[in-house]
């Protein structure tokens, strides 16, 4: 096996050309160990990212909030910027395995596992976050947190996740996470919603779905139900069911679809209630 | 004499532990050891149509194959010889180990694995206990009819054990009952948990004789088992115990101990075989999963009059060591209650799954769990409550058990009684908050031990005994006390070898709940001859009489006069360098019953049974099936405190155990065999799960052995889920009658519950 | 193989490594440092966890790659260099917070990080930073109690101790 430590994007971007499915890109690794074990080709190469800096930062600008996506969730945990802009993603970060997972654990990984109950990509689908899309000679493209997670393999061979961007903006957040056990455990199903106020009307809401879908998605009739309304237990309820009915969940070995179900109602409910 | 026996004292074992210096087999130096790895069976149940290994042979690196055809061909005996080492005709588990390859790599060990040509004929499986038992099932083993059993074993088709205990006239009592319930449980099957994989490191010795470095529960039982399998003479063996990471019953039965060994005896060379987490739940001796079915009779004042009772547990595809769960299951289910008209069976099966085993306290959680619930589902149809329902019918001294055994020293209701306090049983519950209790009863054991104490001509007192320290301190810390107390020293005084076929400090393992018991037993008979040769030497070097000699601080001194005293070390000059002196557990035979009240049933009375009740808190949130258990309180009776801080060790971890076959764990099998061999989904307690403990130890001394001790290690393992299965229904009106009571399970119930009243597995009561 | 330098337990080691080894195998197979202990390998029982620059990772997934240029502590290097027990070491003796031992080692490397952060843990927080380490024998309760002593402990030395260097760090935890 190769192996490489590229200074910069550029330089990256070419090797995963260079390399095509036969790259393996190290970030936090947590994932990347099990495709190891299971084996690769002789000729394979490991790119390690860690020397990329620019991949690493948290920034904030007056509209926007860019995380690079080696940013672990130990840093989404703490970092001040994080929790004044995006509190919601701290959050999500403090439930993401146990202390161990956080520290190597990256947004840009959970993003790209496109895992349907990746704990932190309902925050960000709920935030509107979108991210760039780098390959080797193109321009960044930009696609939404939704529209990426939402295809598999969330990227192709050649193409880097960049950058992720949190609009900035005033709003009410929560999260809800069910699982069997209470620790180290990814959620059965998990909510989030974000609502922007206005007055004391909401003026745009997002509700994210996890583990109730093929991949982590809106609620789009739950966010409908909240739109404009003023926020009541009647109003939560409406969303939670609009909820059950958006999702399209799985039964698999950890949970049914009916509870799934059942569960995304109740913790939007919850979600709402709480905000 | 200070009094040593019962204070609370750090373990002799801690600071090397907290050091990282504590040796477990997997970090022995391996200098030029081979690496071992196994070929297993891709498929549940197949025909072995052929084996060929010559290609994997040949590739380099490779010195050893063993297989089918390069060891005996004798059974194992567990009772009934239905295994062999490797499979022969039949594979019968997905999993089940059939080559063993030791290369000079891991890597061109795992390339000759894959050369390894097996054609298999995959064929017809039996997944479950209702399958095994169906009339056109499919047999687990065609053969059955040809094996040899023991006289006490039943085996029929996929029936490998059935025992029952009966007595009076169950339908006449149940005819006349002012109420009766039926209840049907499911129960899942469960790993034992240890964190450290099996591992083993084997060796040949020059003169043909073999050297096993273990991680082993009972090594002398392994080292006697290996060398009759392979025609050696018992004393060309030796196993070497290391420190033990967990075993609960898991590391009784050899596991890679076997392979390393039949490897290592077609080479020079030592061999390395240390599983990965993954390949250890391939391995796994899991608790009994099964089913079970009460119907039980009371009057309208609570009296319970009779109960019917029938377990049927899923032994997987051999007995193993798994026989001992049915017997006790029946001795558990009408326990501790006087019910005159009793019929309890238990039926094992074979499947086509890994060979169940007896995982702490086999079939204690399970039929506990089944027991208690069903108790509390009668005092709810009564309107009473389930602490003066349970007060109300339990034993008391001199009543006697389903088997006719009369009872001593019990203090079941005690038990009950400070549990429930502890808890606060009478305040009231806040909405979705509840309360549940359960007892039981369990064994001692009694069984054959030996230890030898030594102390040298520096003084230094050193104990040998064969119970191996698999990490409940039965070994490193209870043994030093009951030789310091006996001698008048510090426990850390007392240097312990651990377990070593070497020593010939012959022991049966850890087991029973029998290690403080036996093993305790032993070495207090050693303490006590080395006591009195010191004394008897002390009278001639002191010119003082026997009576007035003390043992204290490490001398020798006469009462009354603290300096004049002589060292150990100058007692042993004096003695021709050493001063020794060994013990035996002593035999204790089995209580008495009644023999006509049993059938196929070879563990019918109990020594020095102990008592046991939990009781829990939970808040359940009916929405989402989440429970959260806030407390768990367990009462046990342990005889005499001993080590008092290994008994709350016990006691709180068995408490979350416990909680963990109630709500979590649960081992699941598909197409291909165990769909959760690893940590990722097989959910153990996290210390997010684990509740507040409290620990409330009973000391009710037995008549049976010196000390009036009772077994610890499994009583608090069985009634936690029980008492938090109760505490649901206490808070919701409902509980799944299917382990592990999983959100979803509860959410399920819950939801049942609302609409159109009980499933089968589950149960309401208003 | 790819030439690391890692900063293990204060002393400075040069190795060179396969790309895809994991801090695991560099620690127990290369350094012969055994008390970190493997029991799932896949990061979900914490019996593997170090530190790296002070922050708790599970060493069976971490690349020994990514440990280049960075400081490691295993439970050799809790201890002080004369072998006295750090103060958190001496906790889980007198709670009684262990009996096999095989989750200890990991156990206390989880408890170090969050002390380090957190002098001053609920007990929620306690159970929480330790919920990546399964103990299947004690049911925890010591194990939180030794934690909570310990960071009581370590507060008195604090007050009268001098600021810490990285070494007193990792030697205090």
């Amino acid at each position: 096996m190769q192996y490489y430590e590229p200074n910069f994007i550029d330089e990256a971007l070419v090797l995963l050309d260079r390399f095509g499915t036969n790259a393996h890109v190290l970030a936090g690794g947590t994932r990347l160990r099990f495709a190891l074990r299971r084996g690769v080709a002789a000729d394979a190469a490991l790119i390690n990212l860690k020397r990329i800096a620019d991949l690493g930062r948290i920034e904030d600008t007056a509209s926007d909030l860019w995380i690079g996506p080696l940013v672990t969730a130990a840093a989404l945990r703490r970092h001040v910027l994080v929790g004044k802009h995006a509190p919601l993603l701290a959050t999500t970060a403090a439930s993401l395995g146990a202390a161990q997972l956080q520290t190597v654990a990256t947004i840009g990984g959970n993003i790209v596992s496109a895992d349907p109950a990746a704990d932190l990509v309902p925050a960000l689908i709920a935030y509107s976050a979108d991210a760039e899309i780098l390959s080797a000679g193109d321009c960044a493209r930009i696609a939404t947190v939704e529209d990426i997670v939402s295809k598999r393999p969330a990227l192709q061979g050649r193409e880097l996740l960049g950058r992720i961007r949190v609009p900035i903006a005033p709003h009410r957040a929560s999260y809800q996470k069910m699982t069997t056990r209470r620790g180290l455990e990814m959620a059965l199903v998990s909510v989030a919603v974000s609502c922007r106020m206005g007055g004391a009307v909401v003026a745009d809401a997002r509700v994210a779905l996890a583990g109730a879908a093929p991949s982590v998605v809106r609620a789009r009739g739950a966010e409908r139900a909240l739109i404009g309304s003023r926020l009541s237990s009647e109003v939560a309820q409406a969303a939670g069911e609009r909820a059950a009915a958006d999702a399209d969940p799985l039964t698999d070995a950890r949970a049914s679809a009916a509870y799934r179900r059942a569960l995304v109602a109740t913790l939007t409910q919850r979600a709402v209630m709480e905000l | 004499m200070d009094t040593v026996i019962g204070t609370s004292r750090v373990r002799p074992d801690a600071a090397a532990k907290v050091r990282g210096e504590t040796v477990y087999v997997a970090d022995l130096p391996v200098h030029d050891a081979l690496t071992a790895v196994l070929v297993r069976s891709p498929h549940r149940f197949a025909r072995i149509r052929r084996l060929d290994t010559r290609r994997a042979a040949q590739l380099p690196g490779v010195v050893a194959i063993a297989h089918r055809d390069t060891v005996p061909d004798t059974p194992l005996d567990f009772g009934i010889k239905d295994q062999h080492l490797f499979p022969r005709e039949y594979v019968r588990y997905a999993g089940e180990p059939v080559v063993a390859i030791a290369a000079e790599t891991l890597e061109q060990a795992r390339a000759a694995a894959a050369a390894v040509e097996i054609d298999y004929e995959p064929l017809p499986c039996v997944d479950n206990v209702e399958q095994a038992l169906a009339p056109d099932a499919p047999l687990v083993h065609p053969d059955w009819e040809t094996y040899e059993h023991g006289a006490s074993r039943v085996l029929r088709g996929n029936i490998c054990g059935q025992n029952r205990i009966s007595r009076g006239d169950v339908d006449a009592a149940l005819a006349r009952a002012h109420v009766t319930v039926t209840s049907n449980f499911r129960f899942s099957a469960g790993i034992p948990g240890y964190i450290e994989p099996r591992a083993a490191l084997a060796r040949k010795e020059a003169d043909g004789g073999l050297t096993v470095f273990c991680g082993s529960q009972s090594p002398y039982g392994n080292r006697d088992d290996l060398a009759a399998f392979f025609g050696l003479a018992p004393e060309r063996v030796r196993f070497i115990n290391q420190f033990v990471g967990g075993a609960f019953g898991g590391k009784i039965l050899m596991a890679a101990e076997w392979y390393a060994a039949a490897l290592a005896l077609q080479c020079d060379r030592p061999v390395r075989l240390v599983f990965s987490r993954h390949e250890d739940g391939l391995n796994v001796f899991p608790r009994h999963g099964g089913i079970a079915t009460f119907t039980s009779g009371a009057a309208a004042d609570g009296t319970l009059l009779a109960m019917r009772a029938s377990f049927v547990f899923d032994t997987g595809a051999y007995i193993g060591y798994g026989a001992g769960t049915g017997l006790i299951a029946t001795m558990l289910a009408s326990a501790p209650y006087r019910i005159a008209n009793v019929d309890l069976q238990a039926t094992l099966v074979y499947t086509n799954k890994q060979v169940a085993g007896p995982v702490r306290a086999p079939g204690g959680p399970q039929a506990t769990w089944a027991k208690e619930l069903h108790i509390d589902e009668i005092a709810r149809r009564l309107d009473m409550d389930p602490l003066e329902m349970r007060l109300k019918n339990a034993w008391e001294d001199g009543d006697v058990s389903a088997t006719g055994q009369t009872l001593r020293s019990v203090s079941v209701k005690e038990a009950l009684r400070r549990a429930a306090d502890a808890i606060g049983w009478q305040k009231t519950r806040a909405p979705g908050h509840g309360r549940g209790i359960a007892c039981s009863w369990w064994f001692s054991s009694c069984s054959r031990s030996e230890a030898r104490v030594e102390i040298r001509s520096d003084g230094s007192v050193h104990l040998h005994s064969g119970n191996p320290e698999v990490g409940t301190g039965s070994a490193a810390a209870a043994l030093p006390i009951v030789v310091a107390d006996r001698l008048g020293i510090d426990p850390s005084a007392v240097t312990l070898t651990l377990a070593d076929t070497a020593t010939k400090t012959y022991d049966s393992g850890v087991g029973g709940s029998g290690s403080t018991f036996s093993a305790g037993l032993a070495a207090l008979q050693a303490a006590e001859a080395v006591r009195a040769r010191l004394i008897e030497r002390a009278e001639d070097l002191l010119e003082a009489r026997r009576e007035d000699i003390d043992l204290h601080r490490g001398k020798a001194s006469v009462r009354g006069a603290p300096d004049h005293a002589l060292s150990f070390a100058e007692i042993a000059a004096g003695s021709g360098g050493s001063i020794s002196g060994s013990g035996t557990a002593p035999e204790i035979g089995d209580p008495e019953f009644d023999a006509e009240s049993v059938e196929s049933h070879d563990f019918a009375s109990w020594l020095a049974p102990s008592f046991v009740a939990s009781a829990a808190a939970v808040r359940v949130d009916a929405q989402t099936g989440r429970v959260e258990v806030q407390r768990i309180v367990t009462a046990q009776d342990v005889g005499h405190a001993v080590n008092p801080t290994g008994i709350i060790g016990q006691i709180e971890g068995g408490a979350v155990q416990g909680l963990g076959f109630g709500l979590t764990e649960e081992l699941r099998f598909g197409e291909q065999g165990i769909e959760n061999p690893g940590f990722q989904d097989y959910l153990m307690p996290t210390a997010l799960d684990a509740p507040a403990i409290e620990s409330i130890i009973i000391e009710r001394p037995s008549g049976e052995g010196p000390l009036g001790m009772k077994g610890v290690g499994e009583p608090p393992v069985t009634t936690p889920a029980a008492a938090i299965g109760n505490a649901i229904r206490d808070a919701i009106g409902t509980v799944p009658y299917t382990t592990p009571m999983t959100p979803e399970r509860v959410w399920r119930a819950a939801c049942d519950a609302s609409a159109q009243g009980p499933s089968e597995y589950s149960s309401r009561s208003t | 193989m790819q030439a690391i330098k890692v900063n293990v337990n204060g002393d400075v080691r040069d190795a060179m490594v396969e790309p895809d080894e994991s801090l695991l195998q560099f620690v127990r197979e290369r350094l012969q440092l055994t008390g970190t202990k493997e029991g799932c390998s896949t990061g979900y029982c914490g019996a593997c966890t170090v530190l790296v620059d002070g922050e708790p990772v599970n060493a069976c997934l971490f690349f020994a790659v990514d440990a280049d240029r960075r400081h490691v502590t295993t439970v050799e290097g809790l201890s002080g260099s004369d072998g006295t027990l750090a103060t958190l070491q001496r906790c889980f003796i007198e709670a009684a917070a262990l009996q096999c031992g095989f989750c200890t080692p990991g156990m206390l490397l989880a408890a170090a990080a969050l002390l380090e952060r957190t002098p001053s843990p609920s007990e929620h927080e306690v159970r929480a930073a330790l919920s990546g380490n399964i103990c299947r024998c004690t049911g925890y309760q010591p194990i939180i109690k030794a934690v909570q002593s310990a960071a009581q402990a370590l507060r008195r030395e604090g007050a009268s101790a001098p600021p810490r260097t990285p070494q007193r760090v990792q030697a205090r935890a």
